[in-house]
């Protein structure tokens, strides 16, 4: 597990935590039943404070992506890419409604939205 | 064997001109807490009245779950100690001192002993007196782990020191309290030493408890909030704490909860800095 | 009691550094063991130079701010207070076998000669005298500290040496010194139980001074 924090992110440390978690468990980087560092472990190598890593893997495990066994550590849970992928997919409905909403003001027809969606999405595959 | 290392409950000591008053916090297995406030604010009395070498005028003190004096004899034996400058004889050697301070413990162990004066590079056959001001501190920790302390209590212990020497300590401190059995109190001004590292913050300032908690709920309670003259509104000028009001704008400290409703001023995170600061200035007459 | 002892073992590794300065006694003997001195009266010289001697552990103490140490090891208020009266009377006994050598050596080197008897009796009322003194001054630097008791040890010696003068001098006080001249082991077992009781009395006293000071 890889794990880099920014102390001039807006995110606090725990958020910064997760989210790397998380992109790593969608990307594969982490496996299905791997093991994680113990929560003072990971404390002392990124030199922050054990509660941070407590929060931090209280809150992934609540939202299903790790599990605890008892006197065995925390691991990464099989659903974990699944879930990752619906938080996402959650974030672009989202994002999408609220662009809608921002081009409806603009008064843009929706050929109009499509083919801006279409030209940001091939200037992103750049 | 119980699950907080320390407590502290009412505790009350007074002196004539200062009082420590009303003084209450828990320091639970395996964490650290730093125990901050400006100078003269009874960070070092506190200290002082956990290890029982001041008299307490009301309140508790459990160490391990058993009474500071009652028990004292036994939790010594469990408790290392590090001040902010040398507590041993100025013409020990570094011998000396392993030959005096070992006597009173049951478990010293020698070996952990040698291995720390090496790690920390201490020099044989050379006084205390002549030791900088770092490795006079490397040996008072060197102390404290050789008896297998659970509880490590530090004075100040990294004033005077340059910050490679701090890292250091940190790190180590953060090895102390991997296995989770052992816990940390730390005083000191210097608060950026503990701004990561620390779980646990009670902040004493003028001789009254500001706050107890953890560092997250402390970082999360307060915001520094700063707007234009204008925006200063009475309520505003009321309820902020250590107020800096200047011709061109103000800046002061705020609940968090209250900030949401001040939509023309800024609103920034407060580091522990920016809250010890503008809390020693609550009570004085802002200009 | 077996802290106390602990705390005895410390004062000694205190004040290592500082034995040379007690060699002045070496000095002492042999100065006035030339000038032809009784045992007795080396022994009473010995007896006051080692009182004073013992306010130094206080200064080193203070000088160290050892106070900090001793909060952080096992030590009650009652450990470091017996464990100093205990290193101070150790310190008079080790300085009494000493100058007792010497004085052997240097009654040989004369050829005069002692008996055990008067080894005894100089034990005795030297002991006597060091107690007057050190019980005095004890719950002084307990109470005040170093620099500030200082000031105020001169009390002690003029008093135990005012006692001395005063036995010596008024009349009806002497008789009770020319008795005791001619039962000796009864003065001896007079002055080792009165020692014992100053030391006491002295030794309580402290406690309460010391309390005080927290």
């Amino acid at each position: 597990m890889n794990i880099v924090i920014s102390n001039n992110s807006n995110l606090p440390i725990y958020e910064q935590i997760k989210e790397q978690v998380k992109t790593q468990i969608l990307s594969g980087e982490l496996v299905e039943d791997e093991i994680l560092p113990s929560l003072r472990q990971l404390a002392r190598d990124l030199k922050i404070s054990v509660l941070t890593t407590t929060r931090a893997y209280n809150e992934l495990e609540q939202e299903g992506f790790i599990t605890s066994r008892q006197g065995k550590g925390f691991y990464v849970m099989s659903s974990g890419s699944d879930l990752i992928r619906e938080q996402l997919i959650r974030e672009v409905e989202n994002n999408l409604n609220g662009a809608i909403r921002a081009a409806q003001r603009a008064s843009m027809s929706n050929d109009e939205i499509i083919s801006l969606l279409r030209l940001l999405m091939e200037v992103e595959n750049d | 064997m119980t699950d907080n290392y320390l407590e502290l409950r009412d505790v009350r000591k007074r002196f004539t001109g200062f009082v420590l008053n009303d003084i209450s916090f828990t320091l639970p297995k395996g964490y650290i807490m730093g125990l901050i406030g400006p100078n003269g604010a009874g960070k070092t009395t506190t200290i002082q009245l956990i290890l029982n070498m001041l008299e307490k005028d009301a309140g508790e003190i459990l160490v391990f779950g058993g009474s500071n004096v009652q028990n004292e004899s036994r939790i010594k034996q469990d408790v290392g100690v590090v001040f902010d400058s040398s507590i041993y004889v100025d013409s020990w050697t570094v011998e000396d001192t392993e030959k005096a301070i070992s006597i009173f413990y049951d478990d010293w162990q020698h070996d952990v002993f040698t291995d720390m004066v090496s790690r920390f590079d201490l020099p044989h056959g050379k006084k205390v007196s002549e030791f900088s001001r770092g490795m006079q501190m490397k040996l008072m920790l060197a102390c404290a782990f050789s008896h297998n302390a659970k509880l490590l209590i530090l004075d100040e212990p990294t004033s005077g020191l340059d910050p490679v020497t701090r890292d250091e300590l940190l790190e180590i401190l953060q090895d102390y309290i991997k296995d989770g059995e052992r816990s940390v109190l730390f005083s000191t001004h210097i608060t950026s030493d503990l701004e990561r590292v620390a779980d646990y913050i009670t902040f004493i300032n003028q001789g009254e408890l500001f706050f107890t908690g953890s560092m997250e709920e402390l970082l999360g309670k307060y915001r520094l909030i700063k707007g234009r003259p204008k925006d200063l509104t009475v309520t505003l000028e009321k309820s902020a704490i250590g107020l800096r009001k200047t011709d061109v704008g103000f800046e002061g400290l705020i609940g968090a909860k209250e900030a949401a409703q001040y939509k023309e001023c800024v609103i920034d995170t407060a580091t522990i800095d920016d809250i010890v600061i503008k809390v020693s200035k609550r009570g004085q007459r802002n200009d | 009691m077996t802290n106390s002892l602990k705390m005895v073992k410390l004062d000694f590794f205190t004040m290592k550094s500082q034995l040379a300065s007690y060699a002045v006694i070496v000095l002492f003997v042999l100065l006035f063991g030339f000038m032809g001195s009784s045992i007795t009266l080396i022994c009473i010289n010995c007896a006051w130079f080692v009182a004073l001697m013992s306010t130094t552990i206080f200064a080193t103490q203070e000088k160290n701010n050892l106070n900090r140490l001793y909060g952080s090891l096992s030590l009650k208020l009652k450990d470091i207070v017996l464990g100093r009266y205990i290193f101070t009377v150790m310190s008079f006994v080790l300085s009494f076998i000493v100058a007792i050598v010497l004085f052997f050596g240097l009654a040989l080197f004369q050829g005069n000669s002692f008996t055990l008897f008067d080894v005894f009796l100089s034990f005795g009322v030297s002991l006597l005298i060091f107690s007057a003194i050190v019980g005095m001054q004890m719950p002084i630097f307990f109470k005040m500290g170093y620099i500030k008791a200082r000031v105020w040890i001169f009390i002690p010696f003029a008093g135990v040496i005012g006692l001395v003068v005063l036995f010596g001098v008024v009349k009806g006080l002497s008789g009770i010194i020319v008795f005791m001249r001619s039962n000796e082991p009864f003065l001896i077992i007079c002055c080792l139980l009165a020692s014992c009781i100053i030391q006491y009395l002295s030794y309580r006293v402290s406690i309460i001074a010391y309390r005080k000071r927290r």
